[in-house]
């Protein structure tokens, strides 16, 4: 049997869409044949072969797409087999994306999913710009943050890469679809991101209220009996040090409810993981993939789904903001006190929610004035902006997940309070 | 190291969602899947990995390449073997735990079965059908509302997703639904709660004190301290700021008192540390806490089902139902005595949230919370024994454990009963008058379809998505009349004789595809007039998209909604969370989702 007949049979039903045009479909060049070519032809990264990317490798190998890489530095663990059904108890220990990527090669002909084992923030622009489309299925805000900023970088020289970004905890999950310069980015809409809750240190300090204050406690004092070291939540011995010091601690304030499972939840940051949001959430992205490779409409622009009460699902349209950091105009202006030290200043710009940055550093007339990777920019932060910069300056603010050549400029004005 | 076993690490991720109690209910049960389509197939591979304990697969198809296409539990190698064999050869993989002897493959036609011996699927605690037309869903839907057997349907018809669902009675022990207000009783405190609070009054504490108190215990006796001067234990919503004004004030006042007169030999005073404090902040954020919380309309709901219940069965215990569904009731009664006895008052939770305040006072307040959730749930479980009748040797045919009430008890403004409707097809044999009242919501929901498919019709109301739901029963009635799907070559090569086509692979010319668009669009118009639902239907764009999607699977759309029937099979089983009541639909070509009941 011909390739062609194979193919025909295999993907009748994403033909069927082609063939015929839908009032949804913008007005083509391509014929139905070149159309299919097309699908047939992208190139597809997918970023993280976690919950979401075995769902996405799966996914894609039976929408047409032959091309597909991926790229994880995780190795695989047995808490990952209730989802991450490309691993099974065999391969714990193995590298997620080598393994991944050959059982789809093994399962589905005429696929080739290639594997890349590293972090995505050590790869080179030259080799995002070869891809098509972008899936990601991250677990972290700031890998999301850097692959975004880096695809806005790469539209503004011209090569559009559509990013679809998945996410899922418990029975929740979103999903979204961002062309860079054309729909809002991740950066635009960072205040639908939930910062992370932290206990104030007195809490933890002197009182205790709840077993996860217990767990910090022992957290925060690992590192004065191991050298030093921080507590790694991959280390059995550490969670054991842990949870024997919390249970000590929980026991004191007469707390309850100090276990292994909440210790390790704590230490890891678990969080909750199920198939079937996964499943729903990969599969939102792969067909957001496939309506693009076959030039149909794509969702606008994020959905979120909840499975608690009900189903509750929440589209989204969402708008480019002028002044984001990453496709925006990326310049603020601020009014900076006489006396208000870098130090303030640079609280002000964490705090900011729009902005969430972490850890910036910042450079002014080309120098680092303050970056935590240089101690000697340390006492900077007691000067003053207006010692440090005169009364007006524009500075060039830059965080972790922000690519290498991306700045936000960050106009200055001192005046009295 | 019992911790750190096997079992515990794999489902680790999951348990902690909800709980060790859902996770083993589910694992006792037995699912059918019927058609082992892609989206079928999907739904069964999410609950395997999640730990299901048996499984069967009914089909009477061989895999094809059509299967190869769309379902990744089927390779090469199955091609022309048993489709039920193949995909429970491969996904029995997915759970380690399972027995061999419950991953069951059964090579039949499903329908068949269904007729000859209907007994087969008694055993099931639920049973999929996916991707059949209509009419073999409605020959489901009649034997699950005889057996009382959970129904999920799902269909992949091209872009569109659709789930529905079906229970004849579900009892939810705690649906997680977000209530309006959880009653923390700082309105009307019981005694041990009114004691705490009394000995921790502003005139009481040590200075240093003052800030570490938890806002429950400060507005408790800042409410007492307001209907002194007002007469009332209410606040309005104008009147909110005379109370912070109020509270300020007493704290402030107190506060200087006993800084005044501080023993220094207590310690030094952090002067850093002084009025308005955090805990006054907490508390006004929480103001509308201080209401007094009436019982929520779900309960009220229950007890309503229950006294009808009672006027049906004149008991409360039905020995032939299921264990769970016994117990839900004798609780669910002795809730509603326990209530009547205590002035409409539901049972305390013991979870508090955590909130700015000292140890010391926290763990009182938590264990004034925990002492009362044990009371009143052992008060609740003497309450049980009246409803339980006893075998003719005296022992009870029901034995309840103190935890079993207790986990009621302390969720009790959680748990809800819903009843459904059976599920609705357009395509149904016999016209009942309530399907008829069920046909003009559904015609209310659709409202008027223009002519032209415009995105603020597809996207901003997602609501008017309930419309797929003619269009696909119009598809399935053309496809008794036609043999195939409309959209679906007439010939060419044969790639799948399987319920869920398509049955052959071949290019559809211009002409035949006009043709299946007039054809679809009278059959649709015939189904609107029957069905009381809007002409305008017929005559959109709407019908030629239908007629595009062709009846096939696409692997995209079948992963969606086999993940929802994942998440909608775990909650019915587990009787946690409450479950979609009854109808899901997915459009792709936009991105939207309806929900709601039809
Ligand atoms: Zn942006």
């Amino acid at each position: 049997m011909s390739q062609i007949h194979i193919q025909q049979k295999r993907f009748d039903p994403i033909y069927k869409q082609i063939e015929h045009a839908s009032k949804y479909t913008e007005e083509a060049d391509l014929s139905p044949e070149e159309i299919k070519d097309y699908l047939h032809t992208r190139k597809i990264l997918v970023v993280g072969a976690g919950g979401l990317g075995c769902e996405v490798l799966k996914g894609l190998a039976l929408s047409g797409f032959s091309d597909i890489h991926v790229i994880d530095l995780d190795t695989i663990d047995i808490s990952n087999l209730n989802r991450q059904f490309l691993f099974t108890q065999e391969d714990a220990g193995k590298t997620k994306s080598e393994v991944a990527a050959a059982f789809v090669n093994r399962r589905v002909k005429g696929v080739k999913v290639v594997p890349y084992v590293g972090n995505i923030m050590d790869q080179p622009l030259d080799w995002y710009k070869t891809f098509d489309i972008v899936i990601a299925g991250l677990d972290n805000v700031e890998a999301r943050r850097w692959l975004n900023a880096t695809l806005v970088n790469l539209a503004r020289n011209d090569i559009m890469i559509p990013m679809l970004d998945g996410g899922s905890e418990g029975l929740f999950g979103q999903a979204r679809v961002i062309i860079p310069q054309m729909t809002a980015c991740y950066e635009c809409t960072m205040w639908t991101v939930t910062p992370e809750v932290t206990f104030p240190v007195c809490t933890i300090a002197s009182n205790p209220r709840i077993p996860a204050h217990c767990v910090q406690y022992a957290i925060m004092h690992f590192p004065e009996s191991h050298d030093g070291r921080k507590c790694d939540g991959d280390r059995d011995d550490d969670v054991d040090w842990c949870l024997n010091v919390a249970q000590e601690r929980a026991k004191q304030f007469n707390i309850e409810g100090v276990d292994y499972k909440l210790t390790l939840g704590v230490i890891k940051n678990v969080i909750p993981a199920l198939a079937s949001t996964n499943s729903i959430i990969a599969a939102l992205c792969v067909n957001e993939a496939l309506k693009l490779a076959m030039n149909l409409t794509f969702m606008k622009h994020y959905l979120r789904y909840s499975g608690s009460e009900g189903i509750n699902v929440q589209p989204l349209e969402m708008e480019m903001n002028p002044d984001c950091i990453v496709c925006g105009g990326a310049e603020i202006s601020l009014d900076v006190g006489e006396d208000e030290t870098l130090g303030n200043l640079i609280d002000r710009l964490k705090q900011d929610e729009t902005l969430q940055l972490k850890n910036p550093f910042v450079i002014f007339n080309g120098n680092a004035v303050y970056n935590s990777k240089l101690p000697f920019t340390e006492p900077n932060l007691e000067k003053t902006c207006l010692s440090l910069f005169g009364k007006h300056a524009e500075l060039t603010v830059s965080d972790k997940f922000m690519p290498d050549d991306q700045f936000l400029r960050v106009k200055i004005k001192v005046g009295p309070g | 190291m019992s911790n750190k076993d096997l079992k515990s690490t794999v489902y680790d991720r999951q348990v902690r969602v909800w709980g060790a109690n859902a996770q083993s209910l589910f694992e006792n049960s037995h699912i059918c899947l019927v058609n082992a389509s892609a989206s079928g197939t999907e739904a069964l591979k999410s609950l395997i990995l999640t730990g299901v304990g048996a499984f069967t697969v009914v089909d009477g198809a061989v895999v094809t390449e059509a299967d190869l296409g769309k379902n990744f539990f089927v390779e090469e190698a199955d091609l022309g073997k048993s489709r039920a064999t193949s995909i429970v050869e491969h996904l029995k993989v997915h759970n380690l735990f399972l027995k061999p002897e419950n991953a069951i493959a059964v090579h039949e036609d499903p329908i068949k079965l269904l007729k000859t011996s209907p007994e087969f699927y008694s055993k099931f605690s639920l049973i999929i059908v996916s991707s059949c037309p209509s009419d073999i869903l409605n020959e489901f839907t009649a034997f699950c509302a005889n057996t009382d057997i959970i129904l999920i349907n799902v269909r992949n018809y091209g872009q569109l997703g659709i789930v529905q669902s079906f229970v004849k009675e579900q009892c939810i022990f705690d649906s997680r639904i977000t209530p309006p207000f959880t009653d923390f009783r700082i309105s009307n405190p019981w005694k041990e709660l009114r004691d705490l609070a009394e000995s921790l009054q502003p005139e009481k504490l040590d200075a240093s004190d003052h800030g570490r108190m938890p806002w429950l215990v400060l507005m408790i006796n800042a409410l007492d301290l307001w209907e002194k001067q007002k007469g009332k234990r209410t606040i309005s919503y104008q009147e909110r700021k005379e109370f912070e004004e109020m509270t300020t004030q007493w704290q402030k006042a107190e506060y200087e008192k006993a800084v005044a007169s501080h023993d220094p030999s207590k310690g030094n005073l952090d002067f850093q540390f002084s009025p308005p404090f955090e805990n006054l902040d907490e508390g006004m954020r929480n103001i509308h806490r201080l209401a007094k919380v009436e019982l929520p309309d779900e309960t009220t709901h229950l007890f309503r089902l229950l006294e009808e219940r009672e006027a049906r069965m004149k008991t409360v215990f039905d020995p032939q139902e299921p264990e769970l569904r016994q117990r839900f009731w004798v609780l669910t009664a002795a809730l509603r005595d326990f209530v009547k006895a205590n002035n409409g008052l539901l049972p305390v939770s013991p979870t508090i949230p955590d909130m700015v305040s000292s140890s010391l006072f926290y763990g009182k307040l938590r264990q004034t919370f925990a002492a009362k959730a044990n009371a009143d749930a052992q008060q609740m479980l003497e309450l049980t024994s009246a409803y339980i009748p006893a075998t003719g040797t005296g022992e009870p045919l029901l034995v309840m454990t103190f935890e079993e009430v207790y986990n009621f008890s302390t969720k009790a403004g959680m748990t809800l009963c819903l009843n459904y409707a059976p599920i609705l097809t357009l395509t149904e044999k016999t016209e009942s008058e309530a399907n008829a009242a069920r046909h003009s919501n559904l015609a209310t929901m659709i409202g008027e379809v223009p002519d032209q498919v415009m995105d603020y019709f597809s996207l901003y109301e997602p609501e008017h998505n309930a419309v797929w739901i003619p269009l696909v029963a119009a598809a399935d009635i053309f496809r008794q009349r036609h043999n195939r799907f409309p959209g679906q070559a007439n010939s060419g090569d044969v790639v799948s004789e399987a319920v869920d086509n398509p049955r052959h692979a071949a290019v559809v010319s211009k002409e035949d595809f006009e043709k299946d668009v007039e054809d679809l669009r009278t059959i649709v118009q015939e189904l609107c007039k029957q069905k009381g639902l809007s002409l305008s239907i017929a005559s959109s764009d709407l019908v030629r998209e239908t007629v595009r999607f062709a009846g096939g699977e696409l692997h995209s759309v079948s992963a969606i909604v086999g993940g929802v029937v994942a998440q909608e099979a775990f909650k019915l089983l587990s009787h946690l969370f409450l479950p979609l009541d009854n109808t899901f639909v997915y459009n792709g070509l936009p991105g939207v989702v309806f929900t709601g009941k039809l």
